[in-house]
C-alpha cells in the first residue's frame, strides 16, 4: 500500500463501479463453488482449502491492484500516518523508549547495567575524591587478570565502603578491573534495594553466584560480616565480628581462588552506631534500628555520612591451595577463616596506630 | 489463514537447519509419532516439520482440533484427554498406529477457573496417556513442562539447573497440576529404564503464535500493574527455539531435563520499557489482597502466587540442553522481544488492516 501511485485521472466513478460489479459476482460464484455443500472453511480438506486459499489471494490481489487506482489522495494518506505517530500505542511506545535512555538494553548475566553506573559516577567520583578523600594503599596486590576475591571488613550503616572499593580499584588500578560485590539476602530482598543494587554490579550472595562469577574470572568482593558488621557499635569499631560461617572460604578451596584481603579505614566514623532500638521495628522486618548522633533525630538527612578521611588497604593475596577433599574438612575451614580474619584486624590495627586525625589521616 | 500456515511452514524449514549439529540420529527410520496438544502453536509447527521428514511414516495428531498444518502424513484423533477412561482408547490408538514416539503437550497455557477440569486434562490427561505408554511399550517419551515449576523464590539463584528442585507454588492449581504431571513422567522414566524420557522446561516463550501466560499478562495490556520496590530479571524464549528444542529431542535421543530458555536477561521495568507499556506500582500487601478477591470472585484468572512471578527472579540455566542436547537459542531474551514487537506491529489484520495495537489480543477494527 506504501506504492503511492497516482489515481487514474481517466477513470470514472462509474467504469470503477463497474469494474467491482464483476469482480464480485466472480468471487460469488468463486465462493458459491468452493462451498458447495459445506458450510465452513475448517471443515475443508487441505486441499481445498489450499485451493480457496489460492483463489482469495489472487482475489485479493486483484482488488488490490483495483483499490490503488481509487486511492485517496495523498494528503490524505499523510494525515493518516500522521494520526498513527500520535496514537496512543505509539505514544507509549515513544515514551517507553524516552525511559530507557538512561539505560542500557543489554544487561550482564546479573542485571548490572553500565548506562546506570555512568549515570551514578559523577556522584561516586566527588565522594571518592572531594568527599572522603580516599587513599589507597597496595593496589598491587591485585593482579591484573583471573579471578580474586576481595575480603573486606563491613563498616558504616550504608554500603559506601562497597562503593568506595569498587570505585577505588576502577580507578588506581591500571587494569581498571571492574569489582562485583555479594550482597546479603536481607539487603538484596529489600524493595527497590535489590534492583538498583544489581544495576551497579551487585549480586545476591549464594555460592551459585559466587562460582559462576568466579568462573568468569571476575574481581568478586564479599563482607563476611554482613549485616552484623553494618550495624556494630561505635564503641566496637574495627573490631571485627564473626566471619560469617566460613562459607567464602569454602568457595576458594573450591574454585582455587586468591584471597586479597581488604581493610577500610573511616567508614566506622562515618555512621557512629551509639545504640540501637528493637522495640517495634520488626513490624518492618528489622531486628533493629541503629541509632546514630544524626540518625533519625535528623530524618533521612541524617543518613549523610561524617566527612571523615578513608583508607582502603588491599592485602597481600592468601592462597589456600589444599585441593578438592579440603572443602569438606570443617577444622581447615575454620582454621583459614580465622587466618583471613586476623590478617585483616592486623592490617585495621596497623592502619589505625599510623592513622593521626579522622577527618585529615 | 494460508499467510500463518505459510508463516509456520518457513518457520520450520528455518528450525530443521538447526539442530543435528554432528550428532548421530538415532530413530528407526520409518517410525510413528504421537503428538498431543496439536492446535497449538508448537504442536502444529512440529507436524509441519515432521511432515517433510522422510524418516516419519505417520503422525498421529490427538487433540480436540487438528492441527491447521497438518498434511497427508497426520492421522487425527479426537481424543478429550480430560475423560475417564481415555487411557484404554490412547493405548488402543498407540497400539493401532504402532507408534514408538509420544509427545505430550497438552497443557494449558492460561490458568482457568475450571481447576477441576484443567487437574482432569492436566494431571489425570498425564496419568492416562503414561498408562497408555506403559500398556502399549513406546520407545520414546517427550514431555512439555514449564521453568515457571522451578518456583520465584528470594533465594533462587539466578541460572537454575535441572537438579533444582521444583518449588513452584504448589497450592496454585496452573502450576500445581504441572508439577504433577512432571512427577509422573519422571516416576515413569524411573520405573522404564529402556524408554527414552525427556522432559523440556520451557521459559516464557514469546512469539506471533504463542502466548505464553506470563508474556501475555505482561505484553497484553497497556498498563501493567507491578509490585512496588520490585524489578526481577525475567527469561523469555522465541517460539522457533522452542519449536528447535523439541525437534532436536523427537529426532535424537537424549533422555533427560532440559532447561529450553534463550541466553541474556532483562530487567522486567526494561521490557515493559521496550514494549511501550507503562508501570503501575503497586504495593504488595495490596495486589496481594486485590487478587484475592479478584480471583476469588472469578474477575482475574490469576492468583496471589503469580505475584511471586513479579518480585523474585525465575532463571533458568541452558547450558544442559546446549551440550547434551545441542540446543542453542537462536534468539536472545532481547531479540525475542523484539521480534515479537515487530511481528505485532507489522502483523496485518484478517482483513488486511495494519495492527494499529500491538497488544495482541486487541485487534483494531
Amino acid at each position: 500500500m506504501t506504492d503511492r501511485r497516482k489515481i487514474k485521472r481517466t477513470d470514472t466513478p462509474d467504469t470503477i463501479e463497474e469494474r467491482l460489479r464483476t469482480v464480485e459476482s466472480e468471487m460469488e460464484s468463486i465462493l458459491a463453488e468452493v462451498t458447495d455443500e459445506r458450510t465452513s472453511v475448517e471443515d475443508l480438506d487441505p486441499v481445498r482449502r489450499q485451493r480457496l486459499a489460492q483463489v482469495l489471494a489472487s482475489f485479493a490481489g486483484r482488488m488490490q491492484n483495483k483499490l490503488r487506482t481509487i486511492e485517496p489522495p495523498a494528503d490524505e494518506q499523510v494525515m493518516a500516518s500522521a494520526l498513527q505517530l500520535i496514537s496512543p500505542d505509539n505514544l507509549l511506545r515513544m515514551y517507553g523508549h524516552h525511559r530507557m535512555r538512561h539505560r542500557s538494553e543489554e544487561v550482564d548475566d546479573f542485571g548490572a547495567d553500565p548506562a546506570v553506573e555512568q549515570q551514578v559516577e559523577p556522584v561516586v567520583d566527588f565522594v571518592y575524591e572531594r568527599y572522603f578523600r580516599v587513599s589507597v594503599e597496595g593496589m598491587s596486590n591485585v593482579h591484573d587478570r583471573g579471578r580474586c576475591l576481595l575480603v573486606s571488613n563491613r563498616s558504616g550503616l550504608l554500603p559506601w565502603d562497597a562503593l568506595m572499593i569498587k570505585a577505588a580499584v576502577e580507578r588506581e588500578h591500571h587494569a581498571r578491573r571492574r569489582v562485583r560485590w555479594l550482597i546479603e539476602d536481607f539487603v538484596y530482598n529489600q524493595p527497590f534495594l535489590g534492583s538498583l543494587v544489581s544495576q551497579l554490579g551487585g549480586v545476591r550472595a549464594c555460592q551459585e553466584h559466587a562460582e559462576r562469577l568466579l568462573a568468569q574470572e571476575e574481581l568478586v568482593c564479599v563482607f563476611p560480616e554482613g549485616i552484623i558488621g553494618a550495624t556494630k557499635l561505635y564503641r566496637d569499631r574495627y573490631r571485627l565480628g564473626r566471619f560469617g560461617r566460613g562459607g567464602y572460604i569454602k568457595l576458594v578451596l573450591r574454585t582455587r581462588t586468591p584471597i586479597v584481603p581488604v581493610a577500610v579505614i573511616g567508614a566506622e566514623e562515618a555512621h557512629p552506631v551509639v545504640g540501637r532500638v528493637g522495640v517495634g521495628v520488626k513490624l518492618i522486618g528489622l531486628d533493629s534500628v541503629p541509632i546514630t548522633p544524626t540518625f533519625p533525630a535528623l530524618g533521612p538527612l541524617g543518613l549523610i555520612p561524617a566527612p571523615t578521611k578513608w583508607t582502603v588497604i588491599f592485602g597481600e593475596p592468601l592462597v589456600f591451595d589444599q585441593g578438592q577433599d579440603s572443602v569438606s574438612d570443617l577444622v581447615l575451614v575454620r582454621r583459614y577463616n580465622e587466618r583471613v580474619r586476623s590478617t585483616i584486624q592486623a592490617m585495621i590495627t596497623e592502619a589505625l596506630r599510623r592513622r593521626r586525625s579522622v577527618f585529615f589521616g | 489463514m494460508s499467510e500463518a500456515q505459510k508463516q509456520a511452514e518457513g518457520d520450520g524449514e528455518k528450525a530443521t537447519g538447526a539442530p543435528a549439529r554432528g550428532v548421530v540420529r538415532t530413530g528407526k527410520p520409518g517410525g510413528t509419532i504421537a503428538l498431543t496438544g496439536v492446535n497449538t502453536h508448537l504442536g502444529s509447527s512440529l507436524v509441519a516439520l515432521l511432515e517433510r521428514e522422510r524418516k516419519w511414516r505417520k503422525i498421529v495428531a490427538i487433540d480436540l482440533k487438528n492441527a491447521p498444518a497438518a498434511g497427508p502424513k497426520t492421522r487425527f484423533y479426537k481424543i478429550d484427554l480430560s475423560q475417564p477412561a481415555v487411557d484404554a482408547q490412547l493405548a488402543e490408538i498407540l497400539q493401532a498406529e504402532r507408534v514408538d514416539t509420544v509427545v505430550h503437550g497438552a497443557f494449558l497455557s492460561q490458568p482457568t477457573h475450571a481447576t477441576a477440569w484443567a487437574h482432569e486434562l492436566e494431571s489425570v490427561g498425564t496419568m492416562h496417556v503414561l498408562n497408555a505408554c506403559e500398556e502399549h511399550g513406546v520407545s520414546k517419551l517427550v514431555l512439555r513442562s514449564t521453568t515457571m515449576l522451578y518456583g520465584a523464590r528470594p533465594d533462587n539463584p539466578l541460572y537454575l539447573t535441572e537438579d533444582h528442585p521444583l518449588r513452584g507454588d504448589e497450592r496454585w492449581p496452573f502450576i500445581g497440576d504441572k508439577l504433577d504431571a512432571e512427577r509422573q513422567v519422571i516416576a515413569f522414566a524411573e520405573r522404564r529404564p529402556g524408554t527414552v524420557v525427556t522432559v523440556l522446561r520451557i521459559a516464557p516463550t514469546l512469539g506471533r503464535g504463542s502466548q505464553h501466560y506470563l508474556t501475555q499478562t505482561v505484553l497484553g495490556q497497556r498498563v501493567v500493574p507491578l509490585i512496588l520496590g520490585y524489578d526481577p530479571l525475567v527469561q523469555l524464549v522465541h517460539e522457533l527455539d522452542v519449536v528447535a528444542a523439541f525437534h532436536a529431542a523427537i529426532n535424537e535421543d537424549h533422555p533427560g531435563v532440559f532447561n529450553v530458555v534463550a541466553p541474556g536477561v532483562l530487567p522486567l521495568t526494561s521490557v515493559l520499557r521496550l514494549a511501550g507499556r507503562l508501570e503501575a506500582w503497586v504495593p504488595y500487601p495490596v495486589a496481594n489482597v486485590m487478587l484475592q478477591v479478584l480471583s476469588g470472585t472469578h474477575l482475574a484468572r490469576s492468583s496471589p502466587a503469580f505475584l511471586d512471578y513479579l518480585k523474585y527472579p525465575c532463571v533458568a540455566s541452558g547450558e544442559k540442553a546446549a551440550e547434551l542436547l545441542g540446543f542453542r537459542a537462536s534468539y536472545s531474551t532481547r531479540e525475542a522481544l523484539h521480534d515479537y514487537l515487530r511481528a505485532m506491529r507489522q502483523q496485518p489484520n484478517d482483513d488486511g488492516t495494519p495492527r494499529g495495537r500491538t497488544a495482541p489480543q486487541r485487534r483494531s477494527r
